[in-house]
Order: structure tokens, then sequence, then C-alpha cells
């Protein structure tokens, strides 16, 4: 098998220039095309671990990059045809192109419960941690895969329905303004691209998804925690129960999908919270939040008596 | 004047989780609405699935197998309740 | 992608990269649920790669939620008015639904149109109302350009589940070049089993789609209008006894004969809509003078066919203006239309200071 990083540099800017570069993504194949060559280096950076894919075959997105404007200064950015994003600066290339790859899963393939949530495993049990955009679950993502937690995303806990197993779909973990120095801090061995200044979100980076993870991508689990994350500063990390309808119900507001799905949503979602034991979790330091993490994996026991 | 008679949706159309004492959760098929009830309401909803009821009656029955009080404090309750669940859709009028 | 909608067993002639172009094209045109249905569930001879199928179910999944909407917001417009005995008429693709026709299942609908008598208009507007429904009140002149000149209120509006009714009186402007007798319509209508609301007789149907693909101001939407026609068409012509005598007698009636022609037109150039030469002729009689009918082709086909949209995408905006001016002028006299216009630009430019929800 092929991955991304074992194409000379020279060839994956001609294939993106040309063809397009195929690779899989979990479940999906994407195709990215572009002639600019620092976009298609970047990508290949933070994707170099994926197993390449084919032009022959079907590609559930394709994103096309082009430069515009007078001297180029402008991208404008089309998935399948349509245009996403247009007239933005050349230098927002790479953020925007992860935040169409969002748009694509969290708004198409149907064929998925979806959870806006961060997923995590460790020893084959699997904690998903649904939160809203900007409560912190991506930094705390991080920090957990640096400490030897699997990564299967950052922002989507993807279900199947048929067995309520979850499937992985890692990919760069995105970082914005104060999180990119605290996890530079954190861990400073983790793999991350350049920080992007002047998104609509601040500045942004990206974190290689880990070798691990990448090669692992195939192996699905069953989730055994199901943890609402909210990042309080001064608080210490505190886990408290959570009763299983309201668990329910706050994943359904975190959920892409719940109502798309109808009755299979709210049977998929009813599965998920009897089958996990479900917490709140307020934390400000991330080595404590890790800490009580892991201790729930390890003595879940000792968790339960006291919450 | 003709007493108002009240009867839920039919079975396929409620799908009903209980885990936890006071919390039901249902799901109403036809809107794709989900709305979490205590032991009260579901006990109410879940009567006027089987049989098709006045207030009075309902009451009553709910007295009994919950055991509280038939009082006016629990036909204020059931009178909103009632209202309630017609917006939603949950319950129709019947004559 | 137009190969497969009209000839399901055109699957097996694909190669895997070609569905690529034709999904693309699908969702673009809003008719990737219909063409998922359509090879999953209608054809037994469509042959769909394993890698594929997933896109098409999950279209369904989408088109089966707003269906299950669509439904739902008819039981709670049902329950809203149980107090008016007013002839309520169901259009487009809540009529598609609730009468269970072909283009239903898999069609995208993003409000509900219902037809009341001008008279009792104000009473059903008034139940609405009291049931949660709002009026979405953008900015006083519209208001006013929607109840004097337009053929329907301004659009109501259910927060608590942000959907939209268009309640129409009458299915053209009142003040444009054509003149729709509304009362003829409502003669028509048929009783929906089991319900309180009616639909449009077939001939009716077809003619009110066809109008408003043909006068509305953007086409865009346009092939997926053509498709609904198409399927519409050949189901009546299946199930209603002289449907292809009547369509044609129905629109002179209307006043819709020009409709009719550009109808039968597009829907014989683009989809090959099996239809008698005796409807054909009777359309071509209705046809304007050269050289309209070879600048509506052009200009029609610009905007709704997508592959023209992937090579020139500047031919397509200008088109697509170019049908909105002239959509405008077939729904008011000239003099009106140069102040609405006018108008709407000045409020582009400075948007009113407070918005409503």
């Amino acid at each position: 098998m092929k991955f991304v990083s074992d194409l000379a540099s020279s060839d994956l800017i001609k294939q993106a220039r040309t063809a397009g570069l195929c690779w899989h993504i979990g479940p999906f194949v994407v195709r990215m095309r572009t002639p600019l060559r620092d976009v298609a280096r970047e990508v290949a950076f933070l994707y170099e671990h994926f197993p390449l894919g084919s032009n022959e075959g079907f590609i559930d997105f394709d994103v096309s990059v082009r430069a515009k404007g007078p001297f180029g200064r402008w991208i404008s950015l089309s998935v399948n045809g349509d245009v996403t994003f247009d007239w933005f600066r050349r230098h927002l290339a790479l953020p925007l192109f992860e935040w169409a790859l969002h748009g694509c899963i969290f708004h198409r393939s149907h064929q998925y419960f979806k959870l806006h949530s961060a997923v995590v495993e460790k020893g084959g049990q699997a904690v998903i941690l649904p939160a809203p955009p900007g409560s912190g679950k991506s930094t705390l993502c991080a920090a957990l895969v640096s400490r030897g937690w699997r990564l299967l995303s950052d922002e989507v806990a993807m279900i199947q329905p048929a067995d309520g197993w979850l499937v992985p779909v890692p990919r760069p973990i995105g970082l914005k303004e104060k999180s990119i120095g605290v996890i530079r801090n954190f861990a400073p061995e983790a793999k991350l691209g350049p920080a992007w200044p002047g998104t609509p979100k601040g500045a942004v980076a990206h974190m290689q998804p880990p070798l691990e993870s990448a090669l692992r991508v195939q192996e699905t689990v069953k989730p055994a925690w199901l943890v609402f994350p909210a990042y309080r500063p001064g608080a210490s990390a505190k886990l408290a129960s959570l009763s299983k309808a309201r668990a329910l119900l706050r994943a359904a507001e975190n959920s892409f999908n719940y109502s798309i799905l109808g009755r299979l949503g709210f049977e998929t979602l009813a599965r998920l919270v009897q089958e996990c034991h479900c917490y709140e979790f307020e934390y400000s330091d991330l080595n404590e939040a890790v800490l009580q993490l892991e201790q729930l994996r390890s003595q879940p026991q000792l968790v339960a008596a006291a919450v | 004047m003709p007493v108002q008679r009240w009867a839920a949706c039919g079975a396929g159309e409620l799908i009903w989780r209980h885990w936890e004492t006071d919390e039901w959760l249902v799901y109403h098929v036809p809107s794709g609405e989900t709305h979490l009830l205590n032991d009260l309401a579901a006990a109410a909803l879940q009567v006027l699935q089987q049989e098709c009821l006045t207030l009075d009656s309902l009451m009553r029955h709910l007295s009994d197998e919950q055991e509280v009080a038939a009082d006016c404090d629990l036909q204020l309750r059931l009178e909103e309740l009632l209202q309630h669940f017609d917006e939603l859709g949950l319950i129709e009028s019947v004559r | 992608m137009l190969r497969l909608l009209k000839d399901s067993a055109t699957t097996a002639t694909l190669e895997l990269k070609q569905w690529n172009g034709v999904l693309a094209q699908a969702y673009r045109t809003g008719l990737l649920p219909r063409l998922g249905w359509q090879l999953l569930h209608d054809d037994p001879h469509s042959r769909v790669p394993d890698a594929v199928r997933a896109s098409l179910e999950s279209a369904c999944t989408i088109s089966d939620h707003v269906r299950r909407g669509v439904r739902w917001e008819v039981n709670r417009i049902e329950h809203a008015l149980r107090r008016t005995d007013a002839q309520v008429v169901l259009l487009k693709g809540a009529a598609y639904i609730m009468a269970d026709l072909p283009n239903g299942p898999g069609r995208l609908v993003s409000d509900v149109d219902i037809l009341v008598p001008k008279d009792r208009l104000l009473e059903v507007e008034q139940a609405l109302l009291e049931h949660g429904w709002e009026s979405l009140k953008r900015h006083e002149y519209d208001d006013h350009y929607y109840r004097a000149w337009m053929h329907e209120l301004p659009p109501l509006f259910h927060p608590g589940r942000r959907s939209i009714i268009d309640v129409h009186h009458t299915l053209l402007p009142p003040l444009g070049r054509l003149q729709l007798d509304p009362a003829a319509l409502f003669e028509a209508a048929r009783p929906l089993p089991g319900s309180r609301f009616y639909v449009l007789a077939p001939e009716d149907m077809i003619l009110h789609s066809a109008a408003h693909l043909f006068q509305e101001e953007n086409l865009s939407g346009g092939l997926r209008d053509l498709v609904d026609l198409d399927c519409l068409l050949r189901h009546f012509a299946d199930v209603e006894s002289d449907f292809w005598s009547r369509l044609p007698s129905r629109a002179d009636q209307l006043g819709l004969n020009r409709t009719l022609y550009y109808t039968v037109r597009f829907l014989r150039q683009i989809l090959h809509t099996p239809m008698p030469d005796e409807l054909i002729a009777q359309a071509d009689a209705w046809k304007p003078k050269w050289p309209v009918p070879q600048i509506m082709d052009r200009l029609g086909a610009l905007a709704m066919l997508p592959s023209h949209f992937e090579r020139h995408p500047q031919l397509v905006a200008g088109a697509n203006s170019l049908l909105y001016v002239r959509a405008h002028w077939l729904k008011m006299p000239p003099r009106l239309l140069l102040k609405h216009l006018l108008s709407k630009l000045q409020r582009s430019w400075f948007p009113p200071q407070a918005a409503e929800a």
C-alpha cells in the first residue's frame, strides 16, 4: 500500500496540478486539485500517513483550489464543482481546505449518525466528547492524543446505526489562537503545521494525526463513555454523573443529523446513552484533565463511587 | 354540552425510553420531536394511548395509579398538561 | 445525469469515475435525492456500484426527512384551520407528497404553498397566526408589495418548527399581464381522501408548475421543475382518461397557451417526454413570433442545464438576470416595476437598521 508520504515532492505537485491527488480518510476518498505548490505541500504534510487513492475510482469529496485576481493574491475553493469559498486571501488556503472537508463530512454522509464531538480511544474503549465549537474540545483532544490516546476524530463521532460502533475519520486537529501555544508547550513533539493568521476564527494551526491513529483507521470501536467537556478558567478537573435521558437530549443538541435520521436517530442515540456511562466534565488545567480521564478509563469504579 | 375526550397517538407513533426516576423520554415519530417528561406526564400520555378519556376520568385513573390526591392541584396540572400535549400534537380531541 | 433519469438501465454502462460527475450535477440541480430514489428503490434495472450507493442513500435520507416534515406541517395546518371551513388547496411539493404522486419521493421542498379563496384569506391568516405562525415582515414596502400586487400573503413563519407557509389566493400576480381566474381552479380541485385539503386537478397541476417555471424569477431551479413536469405528465397520461386533449383545452381556457407551448418544447428537447403528435401540433400553434422561441431556448437551456454552468459560469449569471427582469415584467405593469426594482436596489445598499427575527 502506498501512502501520501511515499510521493516525491515534485510528483506530488505535478499530480495535484493535473489529475489531482487522491487519498483515503477513513471511509471517504478525497481528491485535491490545485496548481498552487505550497498548498499541495501543506496538505500533503498534514495527511502524509494516509493511504493514496485512485483517480479512476469514485471520489466522495473533490476539492479544487485556484488562485484568482491579479498576482493570484486571492483564491477560490470548490467542492464537487460547487464554489464554496470565493475571493478569500491566498494565505487562508489551508484552513479553508480543512473547513471545506468539515462541511462535506458533517453535512453529507447520512449513512452515519454524527455528533459534533471529539472521539479518542485507549485499551479498546472509546470516549466521545460532544461540545459546541469554541468549547475547547479540540485542545483537550490534542492533549489526550499526545498522551497515548488514539485519535478517531477531533470534530465528529461517526456512529454506525446498525451496531452503534464508532468509525474513525482522523484528520488534522484544528487549534485556534491561544491553544496553539498551549499544545506546543504541552506536547513539544507533536507535529504542527504553520499558524495561519487572520481567519474568521483568529489564528489557526493544525496538528498532524499521529502515525498510529492513521494506521489504525480501519479499526472501529465500541463507545464506553459519553463525556460533555466544559473548559472553565480556574476550575479543577471534575466529573459529574449525568442522567441518561438528559445526556440524550444534550447529545441530540450536539448532533449534525439527529433530526434528519428521524426515528433511527433517536434509537441510535438511545442505544448510545444506554451503553455508555454519561458525565459532565469541568476542567481548566490540561494535565489534570488528562489524568482525570485516564483514571476514568483505568479505574471506572472509583470514579463512579466519587460522583 | 358534550364533554371533551382525549386520545393519544397510536402505539407505533410514540417511542419510549426510561432509565432514571421521573425522567421519561418519548420520541414522537410524525413530528420528529423528542420530549422529556416527568412521571405524571408520562403516565398521563401512556394512559391516553390505551384509552380515550375525559379530564375527570384521566384524573381518577392517575390518582389511583400514581397514588396522588385527586384534588384541584392535580386537576390544574392535568389541564395544563393536556393543553400542552394538544399543542404539540401528541393528543387529539375526540368526539 | 439526464440519461440516467430517463433510463435507469444506463447505470450498467457507466464507469466508476463517471459517477463523480453525475452525482455532482445531480446535487447542484437539487435532483440527487430523486436520482437516488429512482436508482435504489424504484427501478429493478438499475445497477449501482457499492461505492456510490452510500451517497445516493444519504441523499434519500434527506428527502425522507423532508417528506416527514411536510406531512407534519400539513397536519399542523389542518389542526390550526379546524374551526374554518374554507376550501384549502395544497400546491406544488406539498401536493405531490400528500397525494402520493410519483414525484413525491426524492422531492426537496422548502416551504408549504396553499391556495385559499380571496374572501377567506384574512380568516385563514388569522387562524394561522393564532397557532404560532408569524408574518415575515422584512420591510414595510415588501409587505405592501405583497398584499397589493402579488398573489400571496407575505410568507408566514413558524419559529418553533422553523417552517414557512405561503398563502396564495390566485396562482399568478393579479396585476401581471397574464390573468388567471382562480374560481375555475377551486371548482376543479380534487379532495384528498381522509383530509380537509384539496389538490389541483391534474391539468391545473401541470399548468401551475409550468407557469411557475416559465414566469418565475430564477430559472436555475428549472431542471428540477422540468423533471416534475415530465413525471406528472407520464403519470396522468397513464391514469387519467383523455388527458392529452384535456390539457391543451384547459390551457386555452385559462389563458396559458404560451406556457403550454414552452412546456412542450422544453420537455421534448431536454427530457424527450413522450407526447402525442396532436398535442405537439396544438402547442406549436401558440408559439410566439421569431426570434423569441430561439432566445428563450438559449436562455432557458443556459439557466437550467448544469453542464452549461460548469463551462461558462459568466454566461449563466447573465442569463439568470435577464430572466429575472423578464419575470418581473410579466408580474407587474412596467411603471410599477421600475419603482419596485429601484426600491429593492436601494435597500440592498442601505439595509434597514432593525432586522426582524
